[in-house]
């Protein structure tokens, strides 16, 4: 299972902080920064992945012995997989990218600005990807059709919204 | 993202017209603002700001929804910065509950990231939740779902479980789909609640979509790894799937990068993993596919894709755990080869975490690979290299031992993190404990590790070596094969041949006393631990040495001794190990006589008392084997618990009208009595009572004091015997007025100088004979030292002697070992033989220093009090006292009073008795 996924900027800065376990408001960033501190100590060249045992969190414990974190670093940002043994770390690196490319094609050559304008539509990406901790969609053209299909319905909506505001006028 | 990226550009240039957005100019210039601060100060100042108006807009009653979730939007960013936005929650709920699908998104976003941990307001979703799950629109549908996992409760599960299961039929499949996460969610808080629906899952697995499979095996797996007797019948059907999956009979949407659902393979052979696990036949039919999938994902590991790494590495997890059967387990040999191999880190990284496993059942894995295995240590990579030590410490045995902890030697050396290398020195001790079969390889692996890694080693490990030289054997054909071996040994042929002429057990004392000889010579600043072993060893075992004479390594802990860099406890041994030397050669040094000068006045304790040990030793030429026989560890001794030798003694004073010795239960109940008659002549006690300097002892109470006691006690040496009369005639002098608060305390530290005080009586018994009869034979009483005190003082006194006893019990149950100075018992026993063999040498000394007049005493405490404190009234508390002693050095009349108060001191009397002597 999935526990957590973390975009985190070179600087330590969080982008996105998605939990998929009950977690205390106070309690979210320590943890962030715990994580982002191993992460960017790490070279690119060294190994995507590290133990739960390099971090001494007391809410870590708490989701059990085999915690593994899984991250790839693109540019200026950090993404960073938290879960369990039940998830294969090489299919962690490859759902990174899957949910990366489908980023980049929704914002046309992604960067961390499209992050912080489009909190809401990251996370709508992402819960394309990942629900309640598990994997849903790993076809990056499906999210993008399902993204689409939402934001169409939303306009539609818009539009007729304003109708109904233009006709209740005229009454 | 840099600041001054945020300032050139536009913010026309991030918004893509074609996709809705609800910034406003006002958002865009915090963020803006917060891109530009260069400190987290200027960033809080902002937010604050922001957050206050943000609640004047929470104050309003009517906000437009556009407006409302621009809002939230904000307080999103707000609180990802880490700020406290509780107050505005309910922003975020009115949010959800919009009929436009675009807030209530936005709303669901924000309540289920805010809200997570909040029951009530988690009660408050529920209603819109419940709207939604019932709604036509299938994306409000699906939102609901994708709450419902984030927010759920085992509570709020009842309210919900009816739609979710309706809408695990669902016609599309991405509901069918997040239905199934939103189960998984309840089944993780409450299994036993959802584990009647089963049925209901397994039929989710014959769906037509195959992704809708996939999330629902997610459900088994979690069933698999918990209860995974309950879904045994399953393993039919997913060995069907897995078939079915790599058959390449999927639609083409399902492939990623020519692999077919990498996924759903990596989940159905976890959970088939799970079921084989300690069960055979249900292994046995898992076995075919498992060999299948490995095969298949041998074409994704050629063409360098990550996803068929995956699956691969899955299989060999998968073959580990399942029933051992040869076949596979060596393919999976072959595979985890592939891994370690491989140039990626990330490949090999798994490669060696896969091989930690296969080991356990498969012990051949890694024999093909131990070379690259060990040259992952010297990768940069500080991941790999931790795991590449674990799957070390499972892979060593006795042929590959010495490799294994020379690599692990020189990983340790780079490593920094002390806690981690403290933790590996211990290991790797245990290790060559565990694997070395020969003890030469042992012991000088151990030095090596010492020699570096000092500080980090747990004091036990001294203990340990310490047994195996002194007990430990040498075998006659390891000594062989030693010679084989080893060039060096050939090399001094004529010790190999002299080695064969002992049993083993000399044979390893002879070989280690050469080695620990040899690392005292080296006179470099070795761990102190180090040396400690190698003195005890020196001490112990010099007559057997053959590559250094006796002199040469007395010479050698000469100079050891005035080395700077070892610690004074090392110090104190090696004046213990030079003290054996000479006492089992026989030989002398004239060093030796500078170093006892030099270090009788040494400010620790443990030295001084030392130096004077084995001076007063060496003066005993007659009885000195007695006293440090050759290989004493090894010779257990028996010890006088009942003191029967005292028994004349006691009998003699007794005789002459001492007290008898009163049990501990009897003191309890006198003590008590005597309580009641303080408290009903309270104020009378209080002015009559006087106790005595030495009983109360104010050093003893508080361990700052000593250093003081070191530059009296110098004063003395200087001083000489002329003062020696006066201080034993004050002995005794007593303080009046000082109350009750002194005695449990106060005497407790005394306990430890008592057996010297008895002993150094007797010494300085030898010179004054002239004593008052009556004091005299009171004062012989072996039980009691001062019985002209009060009988508060008394019966501690007899407490005292208790305790005496007790330690005495406790030295019984102690194996003499002359290590150091960390058993204070063994220098008690050693004091113990000393008297005994005082004793038996100076019948006629059996004498004990007299004490003068009680009332000549009082006069001249007064006359010294007088002097000190100007006539300060006598009544002094013990920090009072202290603070004299400190105020008085300079004089020496005064001097001498200081030290009278506290002329227990062992050293003094030892250092005036030496003289006599």
């Amino acid at each position: 299972m999935i526990f957590s996924v973390l975009i985190v900027n070179n600087r330590g800065k969080p982008r996105l902080i998605k939990f998929y376990v009950p977690i205390d408001e106070e309690k979210r960033l320590p943890l962030v920064g715990a994580i982002y501190d191993v992460v960017s100590q790490r070279s690119d060249k060294m190994c995507n992945f590290f133990d739960g045992n390099h971090i001494d969190n007391e809410e870590l414990k708490k989701w059990g012995s085999d915690i593994k974190f899984i991250y790839r670093h693109f540019a200026t940002l950090y993404f960073i997989f938290v879960v369990d043994g039940t998830e294969s770390e090489l299919g962690m690196i490859d759902l990174i990218q899957i949910f990366v490319e489908s980023l980049d094609q929704y914002f046309e050559n992604v960067c961390e600005l499209d992050l912080i304008f489009h909190t809401d539509k990251v996370h709508q990406i992402l819960d394309q990807v990942i629900s309640g901790g598990l994997i849903l969609e790993t076809e990056p053209q499906m999210i993008l059709n399902r993204i689409q299909e939402q934001d169409d319905f939303a306009k539609k909506t818009k539009k007729e919204s304003k109708k109904k505001n233009k006709k209740g006028r005229r009454k | 993202m840099s600041q001054t990226y945020i300032n050139k550009l536009n913010y026309q240039d991030f918004v893509n017209p074609n996709k809705p957005n609800y910034i406003t100019k006002e958002f865009e210039k915090l963020i803006r603002e917060i891109g530009d601060c260069k400190s987290k100060l200027d960033e809080d100042r902002l937010i604050e700001q922001q957050i206050i108006k943000l609640k004047k807009f929470t104050k309003k009653k009517k906000i437009k929804p556009k407006q409302q979730s621009e809002l939230v939007l904000r307080l999103l960013f707000c609180q990802l910065l880490g700020h406290d936005v509780s107050f505005a929650h309910i922003l975020a709920i009115n949010s959800s509950q919009e009929s436009n699908l675009f807030y209530k998104f936005i709303g669901y976003l924000a309540a289920s990231i805010f809200i997570s941990t909040n029951e009530d307001l988690q009660l408050l979703m529920i209603n819109s939740i419940q709207k939604d799950l019932k709604s036509d629109n299938t994306l409000a549908v699906s939102i609901a779902l994708t709450t419902i996992t984030k927010i759920i409760t085992v509570d709020m599960i009842p309210a919900v479980l009816s739609n979710v299961l309706i809408l695990l039929k669902h016609q599309e499949p991405l509901i069918r789909k997040k239905a199934l996460t939103a189960m998984y969610t309840f089944l993780k808080q409450s299994p036993e609640s959802i584990l009647k629906h089963q049925k209901d899952f397994e039929l989710m697995l014959d769906d037509k979509d195959i992704s809708v499979t996939g999330v629902a095996l997610d459900l088994f797996l979690f069933i698999s790894k918990t209860k995974p007797k309950t879904i045994k019948h399953l393993v039919v059907s997913f060995v069907e799937i897995l078939n079915l999956i790599i058959s390449g009979k999927l639609p083409i949407e399902y492939d990623y990068r020519e692999i077919h659902a990498p996924w759903i393979q990596i989940k159905l052979l976890k959970i088939l993993s799970y079921l084989g696990q300690d069960d055979p036949n249900t292994s046995r039919e898992i076995y075919q596919v498992v060999q299948l999938v490995l095969k298949e994902s041998e074409i994704g590991f050629i063409n360098g894709i990550f996803a068929g790494h995956a699956i691969m590495h899955e299989c060999i997890k998968t073959i580990t755990k399942l029933y051992p059967s040869t076949k596979l387990l060596e393919l999976a040999s072959i595979a985890a080869g592939k891994f370690v191999t491989s140039y990626s880190n990330n490949l090999k990284y798994l490669g060696i975490t896969a091989l930690t496993d296969l080991v356990l059942v498969y012990p051949e894995a890694t024999n093909k690979h131990q070379i690259i295995i060990v040259d992952c240590l010297e990768d940069p990579d500080e991941t790999l290299k931790r795991k590449t030590i674990e799957l070390l410490f499972r892979i060593t045995n006795k042929s590959n031992i010495s490799f294994i902890v020379e690599k692990m030697l020189s990983y340790l050396k780079t490593q920094k993190d002390q806690k981690y290398k403290t933790s590996l020195v211990s290991r790797i001790l245990k290790l060559a404990e565990e694997h070395g079969t020969n003890i030469k390889w042992y012991i000088l692996t151990i030095n090596k590790i010492l020699q570096i890694f000092g500080d980090l080693v747990n004091h036990d490990i001294v203990y340990n070596i310490m047994k195996l030289i002194s007990e430990g054997s040498l075998l006659e054909d390891e000594e062989d094969e030693e010679d084989e071996d080893d060039e060096e040994e050939k090399e001094s042929g004529k010790e190999g041949s002299q080695l064969t002429k002992y049993d083993g057990n000399t044979a390893l004392k002879i070989f280690s006393v050469n080695i620990y000889a040899e690392i005292i010579s080296l006179k470099k600043p070795y761990p102190n631990i180090l040396y400690q072993i190698s003195l005890w060893v020196a001490g112990e075992y010099s007559y057997l040495c053959t590559n250094f004479t006796t002199e040469e390594i007395m010479v050698n802990v000469v100079d050891l001794i005035n080395a700077f860099y070892i610690s004074d406890e090392t110090r104190a041994m090696a004046i213990t190990a030079l003290t054996k030397m000479v006492s089992h050669s026989g030989k002398y040094l004239e060093q030796i006589d500078t170093i006892i000068q030099k270090y009788s006045t040494s400010r620790n304790t443990d030295i001084r008392q030392r130096c004077f040990e084995m001076k007063g030793i060496l003066q005993l030429p007659n009885i000195i084997d007695n006293i440090l026989p050759p290989d004493s560890i090894n010779t257990d001794i028996e010890i006088d618990t009942n003191l029967e030798f005292l028994n004349e003694f006691v009998e003699n004073s007794l005789k002459n009208g001492g007290k008898k010795y009163i049990s501990k239960e009897e003191r309890i109940k006198m003590e008590n009595e005597l309580q009641l008659g303080i408290n009903e002549n309270k104020k009378k006690s209080k002015e009559l009572r006087f106790e005595a300097y030495q009983s109360n002892n104010p050093q003893q109470s508080s361990t700052w004091r000593i250093p003081q006691q070191n530059i009296y006690e110098r004063e003395v040496n200087n001083n000489q015997i002329s003062n020696t009369i006066e201080i034993e005639n004050s002995i005794s002098l007593k303080v009046s007025g000082i109350s009750q608060r002194w005695t449990e305390t106060g005497y407790s530290g005394f306990k430890e100088n008592e057996n010297q005080n008895i002993e150094n009586k007797k010494e300085k018994g030898e010179e004054k004979n002239t004593n008052d009869n009556n004091q005299n034979n009171q004062n012989n009483n072996n039980n009691n030292n001062n019985n002209n005190q009060n009988d508060n003082n008394d019966n501690n006194n007899n407490q005292i002697n208790q305790n005496n006893n007790e330690k005495i019990l406790d030295v019984k149950s102690f194996r003499f070992n002359r290590i150091g100075s960390k058993e204070p018992i063994l220098e008690e026993e050693n004091k113990i033989q000393e008297k005994n063999l005082n004793n038996d040498n100076n019948n006629n000394i059996t004498t004990i220093k007299q004490k003068p007049p009680k009332t000549e005493e009082e006069l001249k405490r007064e006359k010294t009090v007088n002097a000190l404190f100007n006539g300060v009234g006598s009544v002094r508390t013990s920090r009072k006292k202290s603070k004299s002693q400190k105020v008085n050095l300079n004089s020496k009349h005064i001097t001498k009073n200081t030290i009278e108060k506290n002329n227990e001191k062992v050293e003094n009397l030892i250092d005036l008795g030496s003289e006599k002597n």
